[in-house]
């Protein structure tokens, strides 16, 4: 059955983009991630035009994060002050982002930025948890006798050096006390790429928090979560603002698809350990990673593309 | 004075060939509108006419004008990356062109240009102009992609004239259709040249919800983001409280 989307200007099959949906509710049940990092580059592949797969897909996990963290706010999961230092800077970032897509637009290279972007963060990111994962599973393994517990300063490093920075804030809901800049700054660069990329920054967020400030897991995902629905809203406004590139028929399809999905993953999480968890997230991020390498050096069918002026 | 009004009349009357609407009766269409909705895959129409005495018969669809970008990748390392980038405006939306009989034996290039049947659109602006031999090589380009994208048609014997020099056309249109008038034009051609032409309009039109939404999103792009994200986020709350989760 196809749909037609009236700002991609195209028909597509309902049940595909359902699916996609599914797909990356699953993992954000699954994981706590929006989810974005997905639903763009499976978009793009689709045939929809790069800057209404990134504007659509933030509206989409503006609304499936609002239910997400609705349930996590509920039940104490959320550092309200530190996921409001994180909103500041997504929003200054996010700004900045979308005026950057409209510059890009104009230029032509939107698609190549984007593509780039994914292979860069998401190897990067990717690689370095899949690695992480697999030490966790491997140590886990080993008799308890000889699973080597990481001293506490070792863990602390990174937040020791973040505690010498100016303006020190404590976040007790955390249990974290660090420079107020560390979130502004952090929010900023997730709200830039979630303007380019069609990000939540759940998939960025999550490991900062966890492995640089060492905050609980459910804190994590809970305060994640806060950051995504607030920094998609804003940029889902911002793009259909600015550049005219929400697709609402796109976004709700993928919504209601990511619901359903989202439900089957909790479900699961709660029957999988966290180092497996993290595992299918490591696997998940190198393989869309790979894809989009094979984008760029795959020798293209033509070396000419055509696209509208203005959506 | 008298005797030249009466050179002039007879020397009209000795050229009813190149005087328009002599040779071709008015085109009709079937519908006259075409309307986008949700579940809009394509579209059909009927176009109807009668040719006169001589010669034969091109029909041009053609939508509202449109400004493209194409892009040309190249290698940089190991990756294709987009290295430079043209504007072509207006172009016409769709352009599917039918005809009687093969073109190349209907009109010279010249003259298949000054009528815009052609898909490399030589009378095109092109923004930044490129040399003349990178231009012919984009111009190409936008043919094969129009073509392609299903968005450019040449269909050479699709018209069938029957005995009385009546024609019908089935015009099939695709999904991604740009709304606007659009116009179907007939030329009726004859020794190389254009001898007669009747032209015709059709509407491509969202109706509906489509409609509404293309509207508001164009027209109030800020208001349409705030209460479309404001919608996204209550029923993400709606559908959170049908299905909640179980962590």
């Amino acid at each position: 059955m196809d749909l037609f989307l009236p700002i991609a200007h195209m028909d597509i099959n309902i049940v595909q983009i359902l699916s996609y949906g599914a797909i990356v509710g699953f993992l954000s049940g699954l994981i706590g991630v929006g989810g974005g990092f997905l639903i763009t580059p499976l978009l793009i592949f689709t045939g929809v035009p790069p800057i209404v797969a990134v504007s659509s897909g933030a509206a989409q996990m503006a609304g499936t994060a609002a239910g997400a963290s609705f349930l996590h706010w509920r039940n104490g999961n959320i550092d309200i002050k530190l996921g409001l230092f994180l909103l500041v800077g997504s929003w200054v970032g996010a700004l900045s982002g979308v005026h950057l897509a409209s510059l890009l637009l104009r230029t032509g290279q939107f698609g190549n930025v984007v593509a780039l972007l994914y292979v860069i963060l998401l190897g990067l990111i990717g690689s370095s948890m899949l690695i992480e994962s697999l030490r966790a599973l491997l140590r886990a393994r080993k008799p308890a006798t000889e699973t080597a517990k990481p001293t506490p300063a070792a863990r602390s490093n990174f937040a020791a050096s973040l505690r010498r920075l100016p303006w020190q804030i404590a976040f007790s809901v955390s249990g974290v006390h660090t420079s107020a800049w560390v979130p502004l700054v952090l929010g900023a660069v997730i709200g830039l790429l979630t303007s380019i990329m069609g990000v939540g920054g759940g998939f960025i967020m999550v490991p900062a928090l966890i492995y640089l400030l060492r905050l609980p897991a459910l804190i994590v995902v809970g305060t994640s979560l806060f950051q995504v629905l607030f920094t998609t809203a804003g940029v889902s406004i911002m793009q259909a603002g600015i550049n005219h590139a929400v697709d609402p028929v796109l976004a709700l399809v993928l919504l209601v698809g990511s619901m359903l999905g989202t439900r089957l993953g909790a479900r699961l999480s709660s029957q999988l350990r966290e180092e497996k968890i993290r595992l299918v997230f490591a696997l998940v991020v190198v393989a869309v990673a790979l894809r989009m390498v094979a984008t760029l050096v795959a020798t293209p069918g033509d070396i000419y593309s055509m696209s509208l002026e203005r959506y | 004075m008298r005797w030249r009004i009466g050179l002039l009349l007879s020397a009209a009357l000795t050229l009813p060939a190149v005087v328009y609407g002599e040779n071709l009766r008015p085109l009709t269409l079937q519908p006259t509108s075409v309307e986008i909705g949700t579940d809009f895959t394509g579209g059909r129409l009927a176009a109807a006419g009668e040719l006169g005495r001589e010669g034969a018969l091109i029909i041009k669809v053609e939508g509202p004008p449109q400004d493209l970008r194409l892009s040309r990748k190249d290698k940089w390392g190991p990756i294709w990356m987009v290295d430079e980038n043209i504007s072509f405006k207006n172009v016409p939306s769709l352009l599917f062109i039918y005809a009687s009989e093969p073109l190349e034996s209907m009109l010279t290039p010249e003259a298949r240009a000054r009528y815009g049947l052609q898909a490399e659109g030589a009378h095109l602006r092109i923004e930044p102009q490129p040399q003349k031999q990178a231009e012919a090589q984009w111009r190409s380009a936008l043919s094969r992609l129009r073509t392609k994208a299903g968005l450019y048609r040449e269909d050479e014997g699709a018209i069938k004239l029957s005995a009385d020099r009546k024609f019908s056309l089935d015009i099939r249109l695709p999904a991604d259709l740009q709304t606007g008038r659009y116009r179907v034009e007939a030329l009726s051609v004859a020794d190389g040249a254009v001898r007669d032409r009747a032209v015709s309009e059709f509407e491509v039109r969202f109706v509906g919800v489509e409609s509404w939404l293309w509207a508001v999103a164009h027209a109030h792009s800020w208001l349409f983001g705030s209460l479309f994200t404001l919608c996204a986020i209550l029923l993400g709350l709606g559908l959170a409280a049908i299905f909640p989760r179980r962590r």
